[in-house]
């Protein structure tokens, strides 16, 4: 039978039938989720970007590189599996989600952390604001609103991850990011491809015109 | 310094860079899974940018132009080894390719990071960076699979045992051996391979895999002077076509 012919010739290797061939669904077709924070200069907090599957968070930790510092800059990741993430709702009316929260009954003897990231303005992502200690994920919220809340600066949303579920960039490999500004070929924008058709459109119109 | 050792030494280096970076990116959009078509993807984009800038410094030395030399030529006017030239097989085949040639070329920039030559050094300095990520991700892929199931371990063991002959042609000793160690300008093929057999040896130890005895192993060479399988003239033919059809194309 005639196998499908391409103008990509790897697609023509292939060797596929344009018949359409049908086969079973599989059960298992995706990985688990991780969230993906990237820190976008050095001396501001990390946020959130996006989440990629993976088997693993190692992998996922190879994964989030790609998918989300392949333009633009940053200076460190940091990935952490969905599961490990706990968030409050989502508040109306830019009020303060803290305001329904109590505070903290002083310091926590706890030696677990939780790390801390609030929302700002819907739509936008979440900003790490530091860690605190504390035996589980509703303390760790009560804490949250002692060390970080700011009645100037309302958080409409809280998410809190066990700071041992976080996987933060090494130090010594912080220098994976440190050609990607020169990589301006990742970029649609580099290859001006708005110009190169606007000149196209107008040398036909002018040939059409002639 | 000896121009035509370090020409030699630089040819080999591109020429590996830009086939594999040109074998690697024919996953693009066939990958197993989004994530990871994007992360070889972007491995792949970056070796073929190392290929260009060892170029450009060839084109300083008094070479053809970049573009000239990367598609103008013949299959036996390249100097890469043959591993980088095989086609990509099955996912394992290229995972375990990109593992076993990543970390030579980590300790090949490694090296020539300290070289004298100031406009080498700055670029192995540079592409060190990009490589390190690359060996992570080949790494990672290692130890996941060699411990996953049977059949994801006996694909990885079966592509270890097709490419280590292929792998030791990397190292194929260069006419011009002895005057670039004796100049101080790279360590030799030698050092480099002894240097890559203990890394690759650390990360398979981890793994359910076996690196078989090196003796055992007989090195494939050739490819550093011309001699290239028959796969190597069609991806040239193909990696040229609209070069070879129109010079003068931008994009």
């Amino acid at each position: 039978m005639a196998t499908l012919q391409s103008l990509d010739p790897r697609v023509t290797r292939l060797g596929i039938s344009p018949e359409g061939e049908q086969s079973e669904k599989q059960e298992l077709d995706q990985f688990e989720t991780f969230e993906v924070f990237l820190q976008p200069k050095e001396g501001r907090p990390y946020e959130h970007v996006g989440i990629v599957h993976a088997p693993n968070i190692d992998l996922a930790f190879l994964f989030g590189k790609e998918q989300f510092s392949r333009r633009f800059t940053c200076v460190a990741m940091a990935v952490a599996a969905t599961r490990d993430v706990k968030t409050t709702h989502v508040t109306e009316n830019k009020e303060n989600v803290y305001n329904t929260i109590t505070p903290a009954n002083g310091e926590s003897s706890a030696t677990d952390r939780y790390e801390v990231f609030h929302l700002y303005k819907r739509g936008q992502h979440v900003k790490h604001q530091g860690s605190v200690p504390a035996a589980d994920y509703q303390e760790a919220l009560s804490q949250a609103k002692t060390a970080f809340d700011d009645e100037q600066k309302p958080s409409l949303c809280v998410w809190l991850i066990k700071a041992e579920a976080m996987r933060f960039v090494d130090d010594e490999d912080k220098d994976l990011w440190d050609t990607l500004s020169e990589k301006l070929y990742r970029d649609a924008l580099a290859y001006k491809a708005g110009d190169k058709l606007k000149q196209f459109k107008e040398s036909r119109a002018a040939a059409a015109q002639a | 310094m000896n121009q035509d050792a370090v020409k030699d030494l630089l040819y080999k280096i591109a020429d590996d860079q830009l086939i594999i970076g040109h074998r690697n990116s024919e996953w693009t959009g066939m990958g197993p899974i989004l994530e990871e078509d994007i992360a070889f993807s972007s491995m792949a984009q970056d070796k073929v940018g190392h290929a260009q800038q060892f170029y450009t410094i060839l084109n300083q030395m008094g070479e053809q132009d970049p573009d000239t030399v990367a598609f103008m030529r013949n299959a036996d006017q390249f100097h890469c080894c043959q591993m980088v030239e095989l086609p990509n097989g099955e996912y394992d085949f290229s995972l375990i390719r990109h593992f076993l040639f990543d970390h030579a070329e980590y300790l090949r920039f490694s090296a020539l990071a300290n070289c004298p030559m100031e406009s080498v050094a700055n670029l192995s300095k540079k592409i060190k960076s990009e490589i390190k990520y690359h060996v992570m991700h080949a790494d990672t892929w290692i130890k996941q699979l060699g411990t996953a199931t049977e059949e994801a371990k006996a694909r990885m063991q079966n592509s270890l045992n097709e490419l280590l002959p292929y792998a030791l042609g990397i190292f194929e000793p260069s006419k011009h051996e002895d005057t670039l160690i004796s100049e101080g300008f790279y360590p030799g093929e030698k050092a480099i391979e002894d240097q890559w057999w203990e890394a690759i040896s650390k990360v398979i130890d981890k793994t359910e895999l076996t690196l078989p005895a090196r003796e055992s192993i007989s090195p494939v060479y050739g490819g550093r002077y011309g001699t290239h399988t028959e796969h190597l003239q069609p991806l040239v033919e193909e990696m040229s076509e609209v070069f070879r059809l129109d010079p003068t194309a931008e994009w």
